[in-house]
């Protein structure tokens, strides 16, 4: 009797403990969520006293690089490390204007003379002293490797001299509005190397036998695969005197050594940097905002991302190639939503209809309206109105990126509440990648697009046979306009215009622009602005 | 015996060779272009087309696969198209770290698996088997990523007494240090495994405790460790060494999430993030290198068995 009765009180304190448990957890989690959006963005303290030199900095990239050539390679887990060791010759700053580099420049007032003159002084890690024959070398290399290079700069250009053996001169045949961001940007630029390395690797990728030597202010020292690659603070290293912000900021290199070490799982990121094995996470998810920004021995920094999830429809064939129903599917979905469902935090996400970064001087709000205006009845009205007749979309989508899968989930589910039959395919993100080359495989796709420093560069734009294969008159025209007109106001207007018409003819959504934390042990300071990660001015104190 | 050991290698090539052509056209029968992923979510089709023809992916499957099986008699297994180095190379560097955490995964599962699973069987049906059981079917039914994580909380992130992340090489930091760094790693593999060993202990124990010569050897007056150690556990032993044979392949395949997890720079991470890359070469040769690991694991195991059963005829 006695045992019984002791079960059956085991049993009510289990029942209780659920239930409380069940309770708690909800109540605890939407506590912590409201607190995660009332928390300060930034958790981290600036000292006052000045940036003290020395230490190891320990960063983190999402995968080993397949190579350290960034002239050749987008990827960011390549331009992270191999950043810090080239340099372009004009540097960046935060809204895309164009600094001192390994060169100055000067441009003519009609913008068809562009003359780069090498700073004086300059070596290479192995201490050659960096000439006008590398300065040739590399943008003999850039301008017939990189796509970027060849439409901002190599079908414009007249002629490219070298009058001395400190200058460049680029006279072009026709405005060339984009070419000094493309001698400045950070996505496959002109970055400087020794002319001998360049004519050993041809146009293949730059190894380590052959030698990562540039001129930046951290020397390559190892690269142990998987493991981490190791960087040294090149002690030569002369920073410009530029007055500028993010990339174009003089190059301080604080830190005696940065390791950057490849961390694919986020979770083992951030255990890395609770348990102090690395000073610097980045993506934390928002669930675990609260937690990290509440220890003494972490600051969580809030940056953008500059990325755009969305959905891009196929404008080559099938039922998405009406603009009606691509127009029925923008009013239907709820934004706010989406971008919730993606990042789980409104302090992790801009709502944004512009393809541009919010950071960026195209930043704009054309088709703001259409964006924001979740409208189910409107939306139902516009798809009586389309060609649609009840056929299944094929909505293709990855688990890869948690958000494609996650915003994919209820877009399909906001798209069936207006009648639209919607088929979820659920692939791995190299099947997707190959899927969206095939027009006859789908009808949307998820994307997720990056942050560009000019509109010409948005993938959807810069080519009509991108993935979806987006082509009108309209379009090609005002792209025309922005390449070739050189005024910056002229730019703006021009984009404004295109803005509009992405929401017209629709070819692509965008849900909005996600930001990123990163988590830091809380004697990082200096952490790097804008969406590209950089750690030359970082210190430790 | 060597008679036999010659045998069963030479048995293994055609084996491989069936390996060889099923990967290879498994792989290849997997949609995605290892162009499109280098290139990245820009590139243009025009973009994908140039460097596909310039990786050599628009051959042919045939000759691709002549061309492979070739260069991987010759002991060339080609090149990784994502690292542009060559895949016994690029193997080479990842081998240390999964051998070790194998290795002394293994270790704590035999450790802690064959003393259990004697325990309950020597205790049989009474509370301590009983225990014993509860506690292996516990360990069978944690997937080892849910102890690792569960460990990191508990020795690196509560208690900093293990790194919770990372891996240096013997020749960096020496064995002890290597040790140390793959603790957490290999205590939440071979925690696992040693639950199947318990089980599989006890029932081989079961099934000789009750043997004559048990009885007889206690009757001669043995003491009871001599009787269990020398007689019962060595003609146990069987079971067991097929057990540990086929957890040490089951390591293997584990090694991939707990590389993971831990950040370790092994065979498992490097096996992974080549099938997301579509890196075919890498893909072929890490499975061909695993194929012959499981060949020579199975070889072992069977050799050993005559070590505890001098009956078993290789004939």
């Amino acid at each position: 009797m006695k045992k019984y009765r002791v079960l059956r009180l085991a049993s009510l304190v289990l029942a209780a403990t659920i239930l409380l448990t069940a309770c708690g957890g909800g109540g605890a989690s939407s506590a912590a969520s409201e607190s995660a959006s009332s928390l300060p963005q930034d958790t981290r303290v600036e000292p006052t006293g000045e940036p003290q030199y020395g230490g190891t900095l320990k960063v983190t990239i999402n995968s080993d690089p397949g190579s350290l050539d960034i002239m050749l390679e987008t990827s960011e887990d390549t331009q992270v490390p191999a950043s810090h060791i080239f340099e372009t010759l004009l540097s960046q700053d935060l809204k895309g204007n164009a600094h001192t580099g390994v060169c100055s420049y000067e441009q003519s007032e009609d913008g068809m003379v562009i003359t780069l003159t090498l700073r004086d002084g300059l070596t290479f890690h192995n201490g050659d002293p960096v000439t006008i024959d590398d300065i040739h070398a590399t943008i003999d290399r850039w301008l017939a490797n990189v796509p970027f290079a060849q439409n901002a700069v190599g079908s414009k250009v007249e002629s490219i001299e070298y009058p001395d053996d400190k200058t460049v001169v680029f006279t072009f045949a026709e405005p060339a509005p984009l070419a000094l961001q493309a001698l400045s940007s950070y996505d496959r630029g002109p970055y400087v190397m020794p002319k001998s390395i360049l004519e050993e690797a041809g146009d293949s990728y730059i190894t380590e036998d052959i030698g990562y030597i540039g001129t930046g202010p951290y020397m390559f020292v190892e690269w142990q695969a998987d493991r981490h690659i190791r960087l040294a603070r090149f002690e030569d290293y002369q920073p410009t005197d530029n007055d500028a912000d993010g990339m174009a900021a003089p190059k301080m290199a604080y830190a005696d050594e940065i390791m950057v070490i490849p961390v694919k799982d986020k979770m083992t990121r951030i255990t890395g940097v609770q348990t102090g094995s690395y000073d610097v996470g980045i993506g934390v998810p928002s669930n675990m905002y609260s937690t990290l920004a509440a220890d003494p021995n972490l600051a969580v920094v809030m940056t953008d991302l500059g990325i755009n999830p969305g959905m891009v429809f196929n404008y080559i064939e099938g039922p998405t190639t009406d603009p009606k129903l691509r127009q029925a599917i923008l009013a239907c979905l709820d934004m706010d939503s989406l971008m919730m469902a993606a990042e789980g935090d409104p302090n992790f996400y801009y709502l944004s209809p512009c393809f541009m970064p919010k950071a960026s001087a195209f930043y704009n709000e054309a088709g703001l309206e259409k964006y924001e205006q979740y409208d189910v009845e409107a939306a139902k009205a516009l798809l009586a109105e389309s060609s649609y007749a009840g056929e299944t979309l094929v909505y293709v989508t990855t688990k890869d990126y948690d958000y494609f899968y996650k915003t994919a989930l209820l877009a399909a589910d906001m798209m069936r509440q207006i009648g639209i039959e919607v088929e979820l395919t659920v692939v791995d993100n190299a099947t997707l990648e190959q899927m969206r080359s095939d027009p006859t495989q789908y009808n949307i796709f998820s994307c997720g697009l990056t942050a560009k420093t000019d509109p010409t560069l948005i993938a959807f734009l810069a080519s009509d046979n991108w993935a979806g294969g987006y082509a009108s008159e309209r379009k090609t025209e005002l792209v025309d306009a922005l390449m070739s007109t050189p005024g910056q106001e002229e730019r703006l207007a021009l984009w404004e215009e295109l803005s509009q018409l992405l929401y017209e003819e629709v070819p692509v959504i965008t849900f909005g622009e996600r930001r990123n934390a990163v988590v830091t042990r809380s004697n990082v300071h200096g952490l790097f602005e804008g969406t590209k990660k950089y750690y030359w001015n970082t210190w430790l104190s | 015996m060597i008679n036999y050991t010659v045998r069963r290698l030479i048995s293994a090539i055609p084996t491989l060779f069936i390996v060889a052509v099923i990967v290879f056209a498994l792989i290849h029968m997997i949609p995605g272009n290892p162009a499109a992923v280098m290139l990245g979510s820009d590139a243009t089709p025009e973009e994908i087309a140039a460097l596909s023809e310039k990786l050599g992916l628009n051959e042919p499957l045939p000759v691709q696969l002549v061309k492979w099986f070739a260069d991987a008699l010759r002991g060339d297994m080609g090149d990784s198209i994502y690292y542009s180095r060559s895949v016994t190379e690029v193997l080479s560097e990842r081998l240390e770290p999964t051998f070790l955490i194998v290795g002394y995964a293994l270790l704590v599962a035999i450790i802690i698996g064959v003393p259990l699973g004697v325990l309950a069987a020597v205790n049989h049906n009474n509370i301590l088997d009983k225990l014993c059981m509860i506690v292996s079917m516990i360990g069978i039914s944690c997937p080892s990523f849910w102890l690792g994580l569960n460990l990191v909380i508990l020795f690196a992130v509560q208690r900093s007494i293990f790194p919770s992340v990372g891996y240096v090489p013997i020749a960096e930091g020496g064995l002890a240090t290597t040790l140390y760094y793959i603790s957490l790693p290999s205590l939440a593999l071979g925690l696992q495994r040693s639950a199947s060993i318990a089980r599989v202990t006890r029932s081989g124990m079961l099934d000789v405790l009750g043997n004559d010569y048990i009885r007889t050897a206690r009757a001669k007056g043995l003491g009871e460790f001599f009787v269990i150690a020398k007689h019962a556990l060595k003609n146990a032993m069987n079971p067991i060494v097929t057990q540990v044979g086929m957890s040490l392949a089951q390591l293997i395949g584990g090694a991939v999430v707990i590389e993971t997890i831990f950040n370790i720079p092994g065979l498992g991470q490097l096996a992974y993030d080549s099938l997301m890359r579509r890196d075919y070469p890498m893909i072929q040769g890490h499975i061909l290198f695993i194929a012959m690991a499981y060949i020579l694991i199975n070889l072992v195991v069977d050799l050993l068995y005559r070590v505890f059963d001098p009956r078993v005829d290789y004939q």
